[in-house]
């Protein structure tokens, strides 16, 4: 028999061994437990984060397609013609695609008679382009007090920028076309195009002829003996015009027809050729109108220019289509403009208040 | 004369369809003016705040995108109000003959201008 003694130390490493091995098993569970709670708290957070975002995500897809919506609605209203007899914004934009991709064709856009574009605007011109017709409205309807329909309107700036305009007929009624192109003007076979295009099958050229033809009118005041009117009336009886008028700040110093406009027709054209110049210029940011031409309805042509740089000077021709070319009216502008320069006095004069009562006696005089 | 000044001068003087030209910002300080009275300076300065901010507010709902320009069409008279920076706005007040599209193209201009030699 062993001492007992002797095995106190082994109970004791025995007891000492349990109770670890009990303490790590009555630990472990505790952080186990511990876990597991952390565990079931971060799948509750992670659960509540995913429904969150779930349905932030379902707010921001519905925004997108409602964002979505907005931007093609507009697009499919453009494709919508509401009324059968008016044109819809995508038509019109379709017609513009017409002159797109041609030489010298800077911009176009179709406006109404407010200056209000109706089409795309692509830049600043566009938006000045689009203002000008309201001017171009003011001004077929000056032409159309004289009983005259108006075809097309070209404008020259002094910077050396075209602009034609045209009224729309047919489903584009009250809208005016207007094609901007540099250094030329645009090709009138395809303003025509665009109009005809515009207007339908319906669609036929006017062909009432002006009552201007009829007039026979033969207002030559024989009576002027500048130098200046004394070129005018050698050049117009050589150019084949129908009628002219020279103006100085928007007073008339000249004018004479033959078998053309009565002196009241001129006087009411020249002084809205002369108003709208200078609201062209000033819409189209230019430094001047160089030129504008009008092409009527019935295949008349008239052409107001300036004689010199500073605009104060206007000329204004009639003329029949064909009678007389581009050339020749240059000539009689040039050979004014030298005559102007050359005698300054007689360009004084013409300003003077003096002078100018003596030749408003002299214009409509029998 | 500062640019802005010379610039709402080009605009305002020689048209006969324009009644006034100004340039506000959204504390309603005039940066720059030329109008025919001193009274419908007054009143623009006064509409042009409030409007332009509720604009800004109404483009914003729409989906409209900043502001460009806006135009008011009276009987008597008409306005067109265009941005320059989102802060400062520029109002053209036309008489009842002026188009509203030269009033637009005005304004537009002049904002353009503005924007241009803040950024020079």
């Amino acid at each position: 028999m062993s001492d007992p003694t002797s095995l106190w130390p082994l109970a004791t490493l025995v007891a000492s061994a349990g109770s670890a091995a009990l303490a790590f098993v009555i630990g472990s569970r505790r952080v186990r437990r511990t876990a597991l709670r952390e565990l079931e708290h971060f799948q509750d957070k992670t659960i509540a984060d995913r429904a969150t975002y779930d349905a932030r995500l379902r707010d921001l897809l519905s925004e997108a397609a409602r964002l979505r919506a907005l931007c093609l609605a507009p697009r499919e209203l453009a494709a919508r013609s509401i009324f059968r007899d008016r044109m819809a914004p995508a038509e019109h934009e379709e017609l513009l695609s017409l002159l797109q991709g041609m030489a010298f064709v800077d911009d176009a856009v179709i406006a109404d008679g407010s200056g209000l574009s109706l089409t795309r605007e692509t830049n600043d011109e566009s938006v000045r382009l689009a203002a000008l017709t309201a001017h171009v409205q003011t001004l077929i309807r000056a032409f159309a007090m004289t009983g005259a329909g108006v075809d097309e309107i070209h404008v020259e700036t002094m910077d050396a920028n075209h602009v034609t305009a045209r009224a729309l007929v047919g489903r584009a009624a009250g809208s005016f076309l207007l094609v901007r192109s540099t250094s030329r003007r645009v090709n009138p076979f395809a303003m025509d195009a665009v109009a005809q295009v515009a207007a339908g099958a319906g669609w036929e050229p006017n062909g009432t002829p002006a009552p201007w033809r009829d007039t026979s009118d033969r207002g030559r005041d024989n009576a002027v003996e500048s130098e200046v009117s004394r070129e005018l009336e050698l050049e117009f009886a050589r150019a084949g015009l129908r009628g002219i008028v020279l103006g100085c700040s928007g007073r008339l110093v000249y004018s004479a027809s033959v078998d053309g406009p009565s002196e009241g027709v001129r006087a009411n054209v020249f002084a809205a050729c002369e108003a709208f110049q200078s609201h062209a210029a000033r819409t189209l940011r230019a430094p001047g109108t160089a030129c504008v031409d009008v092409t009527l309805q019935d295949g008349g042509k008239l052409r107001w220019s300036a004689v010199a740089d500073d605009a104060e000077h206007g000329l204004l021709f009639f003329a029949d289509d064909g009678a007389t070319s581009p050339a020749l009216v240059e000539r009689v502008r040039g050979r004014l403009r030298r005559g102007i320069e050359r005698s300054r006095t007689v360009s004084s004069s013409l300003t003077s208040p003096a002078s100018r009562h003596e030749f408003g006696q002299r214009v409509g005089s029998p | 004369m500062t640019d802005s000044h010379r610039l709402t001068e080009s605009v305002g003087r020689g048209n006969p369809d324009v009644l006034g030209v100004l340039v506000v910002d959204g504390d309603g300080t005039v940066h720059a003016s030329e109008t025919t009275s001193p009274e419908m300076l007054r009143a623009a300065v006064a509409i042009t705040v409030p409007l332009r901010d509720l604009l800004d507010r109404a483009a914003a709902e729409l989906g409209c995108g900043e502001l460009a320009s806006t135009l008011v069409e009276g009987r008597e008279a008409s306005f067109a109000v265009a941005d320059v920076d989102g802060f400062r706005s520029v109002v053209v007040i036309g008489t009842r003959e002026a188009s509203l599209g030269s009033l637009r193209s005005d304004s537009l201009w002049l904002a353009a201008r503005l924007r241009e030699g803040a950024n020079a």
